[in-house]
C-alpha cells in the first residue's frame, strides 16, 4: 500500500468577481490548513512568549507556523533534531511546519554569503575562519532533519530591486536548483517541497520561471523575491501575474508578506498563504495591530486608556487587559507575550473573516468595509489599481 | 477580615485560615501560603496552570505598580483587576524582594524607590494615595528596611527611627480613608532584640488597626536573602514571635531558601512571598528538590538548564511532575531557549518552579496536620546541606554586581 499524499489541496469556493479562493490544505496525519492562511514566524522553534496550548486555544487556532532553517540549523543543530525525531516533536506542536530554505537568511544576515552554480557560500557566524557551503541538497537534508509538512527550495536570491542579466541568472538558476532538491529529498511521502516562481520584477521572466517550474511534480508553489523594496505598483502586478501562471489545482504562496492590506489584496489577486515577522516583531516595541492601522502603546496618550486594544477583539489579551496596562509595563517582558497574542490573534481573524466572507460570495463587500476603515480619506493608488484589476471597484 | 489558627505547637508550625476577605468573601486562604511575588505570566498563562479561584494571591512591590497610580485612580476598580487578577488575593509591598535593593540614597520623609525607568523618593503621602487607589486585600506600612546582618548600629537605630514615623503617617492616613485594604505592619529592628522591641512597642499602640506583622530587615532582597545567617535570624525571629500576637498573622518576604523557610514555618510564620523562585529562575534554573516524606529519596535540589549534558535530555525537568512544562516540554527544548535567548524559557521555568514550591506549600500544610514537619524539615535540610556552597555561592555584592543581577531580571 502506498503513504497517502502529504498535502492535498481543494478549492472549497471562489469570489465570483476576484481570484479570491477558499481552499483547504491537508498535511499529513490529517491536519487541516484552512486557505487562505497566514503564518507567523517562530524562527528557532518558539513563538516569542508565547506557549503552544495558547497558540492551540479555541479562540486562537493556529493551524500553521514558520520556522527558519538557517537559526534551528544552527542551534538546535541537525543532531539534536535528528535524535528527536524533528520539530514538531522538539517544540511538542502537532500541528503543521513549514521551513524555509535558509538561503535568504543567509544572504540577508551574513554579509559575506556568496552565492556560485553550486551553492550559496558562507562564513561560520560564530566562527568566521570557518567556511561552508549550503547546496540546494544540504537545504533539503537539514529540511528533512527538522521534518516540516511543507519545505522550500533553496533559491538565488537577489535583492528585489536588482536588474540586469543578474535576475536572469538567479531565475535560471533557481529553476536549476529545484531539480536538485528534489532529487534530494529523501522523504517525499512526508515533506512537499514548493518551488519557488522568481524573475524580479520583469514579467518575461516570471513567466518563464512560471512555466518551468509548474512541469515538476510538486504540489503547491510559492512566489519569492518580492516584499524586498519595489514599488507596490510592480509588486501587485507580479503577484497577478504570477498567479494567473499557476495551476489552480495547487495552493500558491507568497513569501514574507503579511500587512493586513497586502493580504486582503492579494487575496484577491489568488494567494492563499502568507508568513511575515512583522506582526510579532512589531509587538515586542509595543505596536498592536488594529483595523485601522496599528497603536504604539508606549506613548503616553494610552496612560490612562482604559480601553482594550480593540473593544471588537476576542483574543485573551483584549478580553483581559486596558491599553493603560500594557502601557504601565511596556518594559516588562510581560508586555512582549500580551501584544504578541493580539497581534498573532488579529492576522489569524483577519484571515478567518477572509475565508467567510470569500465562502458566503461576498468578498468584494468585505474588502470595501475594511478598507474604507483602514483608509477613510484617501485610499492608495495601488490598492484601487490592483482591486479594480481583478473586478473590486473601491 | 478574619484569621483563625486552627491548629499550632511549639516549634511545628501552625496552621491558619485567614477568610471573610472584603472584597472575596468567598474565599479561604490556608496559611502557610505562598504569594506569586510581581506576577509576570499573563492571566492565561495563569490559568493554564493554576486555580486562580482557589488559593492564588499575588504581591505587587510598589517599583512594578507606582506608574499605575493615574489610570487606577480613574478606573475606580482596583489593582486587582487592572493587572487582569480579580480573583487573586492582592498584597501592596513597598519593596520588590526579587531584586537586591541598593543601600542608602535615603532623604528625609521619603524611601527611595528603584525602578527599571530610575529611583524615585516614595513619601507616605504617596504611598497612601497609592494604596487608595489600589485597593489592595492587605498593604505593608511604608517603613525603612535598609538594614542587613553587620549593619552599623546606628543606621539600624535611624531605620527604626524613620519606620516610627512612616508608620504613624499610615496609621493616621489609614483612618481617615477608612479603606478596606488591611494594613500589615512592618517589624523592623535587623538583627537587634532591643530594637525589634522598641518598634513592636510603637506598632502596638495601634494594634486595633493591624491586621498581621511582616517581620522585615533582615536582609536588602534579591540573592541576599538566599544568604543569611540563618542561626542568628532565626533567633530573632523565634524571640519575635513570642511578643508579637498569636492572634494575628506573621509574614516574612524574601529568597529564603526552602530549608530556611520550612524553619521560618516552624517558628510560626504563615505568609510567605515567590521571590526565590524570582532567584532561582534569573540562574536558569528548575528546582527538583524532593518533598515527598513517604519517599524520602534525596536529590540534587536544583538544575542548571543551560548545562550542557540537557542538550539532549529529552525528558521534563523533573519526573511526574504535572506542571504544563514537565508535561509538554524537555530539558533539551528548554536548553535550546536559554541558549538562543528566548522569552518562552523563563516563562517555562516559572510555570515549573511555581508550580513546585506551590505543591510544596500544600505538603507542609498535609505536615503540620499531620505532625509530620519535622521529617519535611529533615528531607529538604539534607539536600540543600548537602548540595551546599554549590549551588549558592556568596557573590561580592558590588554596584556593578547588583547592576548585572537585576538586569538578568528583566
Amino acid at each position: 500500500m502506498t503513504k497517502p499524499s502529504p498535502l492535498t489541496y481543494k478549492v472549497l469556493s471562489k469570489c465570483s468577481s476576484s481570484k479570491a479562493r477558499r481552499g483547504l490544505m491537508i498535511l499529513r496525519q490529517n491536519k487541516p490548513v484552512e486557505l487562505p492562511v497566514f503564518m507567523p514566524v517562530g524562527t528557532q522553534g518558539t513563538l516569542k512568549g508565547i506557549l503552544v496550548d495558547q497558540l492551540k486555544q479555541d479562540n486562537m487556532n493556529c493551524q500553521i507556523m514558520l520556522g527558519n532553517t538557517y537559526h534551528l540549523g544552527l542551534r538546535p543543530g541537525p543532531e539534536i533534531l535528528k535524535k528527536v525525531n524533528g520539530l514538531h516533536n522538539f517544540m511538542n506542536w502537532d500541528r503543521a511546519l513549514l521551513t524555509d530554505s535558509g538561503g535568504f537568511q543567509m544572504v540577508s544576515l551574513l554579509e559575506l554569503a556568496e552565492i556560485t552554480e553550486e551553492g550559496v557560500k558562507f562564513q561560520s557566524p560564530f566562527d568566521s575562519t570557518k567556511e561552508s557551503m549550503l547546496t540546494p541538497e544540504e537545504s533539503i537534508k537539514l529540511q528533512n532533519v527538522i521534518g516540516a509538512d511543507i519545505i522550500m527550495q533553496l533559491d538565488d536570491v537577489v535583492k528585489t530591486t536588482t536588474t540586469g542579466p543578474r535576475v536572469e541568472e538567479a531565475m535560471l538558476r533557481t529553476i536549476r536548483w529545484i531539480d536538485r532538491c528534489l532529487e534530494a529529498n529523501e522523504r517525499n511521502e512526508d515533506q512537499s517541497i514548493f518551488p519557488i516562481v522568481q524573475g524580479g520584477l520583469q514579467p518575461e521572466l516570471r513567466k518563464q520561471c512560471a512555466e518551468a517550474l509548474t512541469k515538476r511534480d510538486v504540489r503547491g508553489f510559492a512566489v519569492g523575491g518580492l516584499s524586498g523594496g519595489e514599488s507596490k505598483d510592480e509588486f501587485w502586478k507580479i503577484v497577478s501575474l504570477s498567479t494567473d501562471l499557476l495551476p489552480e489545482n495547487k495552493p500558491r504562496y507568497l513569501m514574507g508578506v503579511g500587512f493586513a492590506s497586502d493580504l486582503i489584496v492579494c487575496v484577491a489577486l489568488g494567494i492563499d498563504m502568507f508568513d511575515c515577522v512583522f506582526p510579532t516583531r512589531t509587538a515586542r516595541f509595543g505596536c498592536a495591530l488594529v483595523r485601522k492601522g496599528q497603536l504604539n502603546l508606549r506613548q503616553q496618550k494610552y496612560e490612562c486608556d482604559l480601553e482594550p486594544i480593540d473593544k471588537r477583539c476576542k483574543c485573551s489579551t483584549c478580553k483581559t487587559y486596558t491599553r493603560a496596562y500594557i502601557h504601565s509595563i511596556i518594559n516588562e517582558p510581560l508586555m512582549c507575550s500580551l501584544v504578541s497574542i493580539h497581534n498573532v490573534y488579529f492576522q489569524l481573524q483577519l484571515m478567518r473573516d477572509i475565508r467567510e466572507a470569500i465562502d458566503q460570495d461576498k468578498y468584494p463587500e468585505f474588502v470595501k468595509t475594511y478598507m474604507d476603515e483602514l483608509y477613510p480619506e484617501n485610499k492608495p493608488q495601488w490598492i484601487v489599481d490592483a482591486l479594480n484589476s481583478v473586478n473590486i471597484k473601491l | 477580615m478574619k484569621f483563625v489558627v486552627e491548629l499550632s505547637s511549639k516549634c511545628s508550625g501552625r496552621l491558619g485560615l485567614l477568610s471573610n476577605i472584603e472584597r472575596l468573601p468567598e474565599r479561604c486562604i490556608n496559611t502557610p501560603f505562598l504569594l506569586f511575588v510581581n506576577p509576570n505570566l499573563s492571566r492565561e498563562v495563569l490559568e493554564l496552570n493554576f486555580c486562580l479561584k482557589s488559593d492564588f494571591g499575588v504581591a505587587l512591590p510598589i517599583s512594578k505598580t507606582e506608574q499605575m497610580e493615574e489610570p487606577l485612580q480613574l478606573s475606580k476598580k482596583g489593582i486587582s483587576e487592572f493587572i487582569g487578577l480579580s480573583e487573586c488575593l492582592t498584597f501592596l509591598t513597598f519593596q520588590n524582594t526579587s531584586e537586591l535593593t541598593r543601600t542608602g540614597h535615603h532623604e528625609k520623609g521619603s524611601i527611595p524607590v528603584f525602578r527599571t525607568a530610575g529611583k524615585i523618593n516614595l513619601n507616605t503621602q504617596r504611598y497612601m494615595n497609592i494604596v487608595e487607589v489600589s485597593k489592595p486585600d492587605f498593604y505593608l506600612s511604608l517603613a525603612d528596611s535598609d538594614t542587613w546582618k553587620d549593619c552599623p548600629k546606628r543606621r539600624l537605630i535611624k531605620s527604626n527611627e524613620r519606620s516610627q514615623e512612616f508608620f504613624e503617617e499610615c496609621i493616621s492616613h489609614h483612618k481617615k480613608i477608612n479603606s478596606k485594604s488591611k494594613l500589615i505592619a512592618t517589624v523592623e529592628g535587623g538583627y537587634n532584640m532591643h530594637e525589634r522591641k522598641k518598634c513592636i512597642d510603637y506598632l502596638k499602640k495601634e494594634d486595633e488597626y493591624i491586621s498581621g506583622f511582616l517581620i522585615d530587615g533582615f536582609h536588602r532582597n534579591g540573592f541576599e536573602a538566599t544568604q543569611v545567617d540563618v542561626d542568628a535570624m532565626t533567633e530573632i525571629v523565634e524571640k519575635t514571635v513570642e511578643i508579637l500576637n498569636n492572634d494575628k498573622v506573621r509574614l516574612m518576604f524574601g529568597a529564603y531558601l526552602p530549608h530556611v523557610t520550612l524553619q521560618l514555618i516552624s517558628l510560626g510564620i504563615d505568609i510567605f512571598d515567590s521571590s526565590f523562585i524570582q532567584i532561582v529562575t534569573n540562574m536558569n534554573r528548575a528546582l527538583v528538590f524532593n518533598f515527598d516524606i513517604n519517599n524520602p529519596v534525596k536529590r540534587f535540589p536544583e538544575i542548571d538548564l543551560t548545562d550542557e549534558k540537557y542538550k539532549e535530555d529529552f525528558t521534563g525537568f523533573l519526573e511526574n511532575c504535572d506542571c504544563l512544562a514537565c508535561r509538554q516540554h524537555t530539558k533539551a527544548y528548554v536548553n535550546h531557549l536559554l541558549i538562543t535567548k528566548e522569552l518562552l524559557a523563563p516563562m517555562l521555568l516559572t510555570i515549573h518552579n511555581l508550580h513546585h514550591y506551590k505543591r510544596f506549600f500544600e505538603v507542609i500544610r498535609e505536615c503540620i496536620k499531620n505532625n509530620k514537619l519535622p521529617e519535611l524539615i529533615k528531607l529538604v535540610t539534607d539536600q540543600y546541606k548537602e548540595a551546599g556552597s554549590l549551588i549558592y555561592e556568596q557573590p561580592e555584592i558590588t554596584d556593578k554586581y547588583i547592576k548585572k543581577h537585576n538586569a538578568s531580571s528583566k
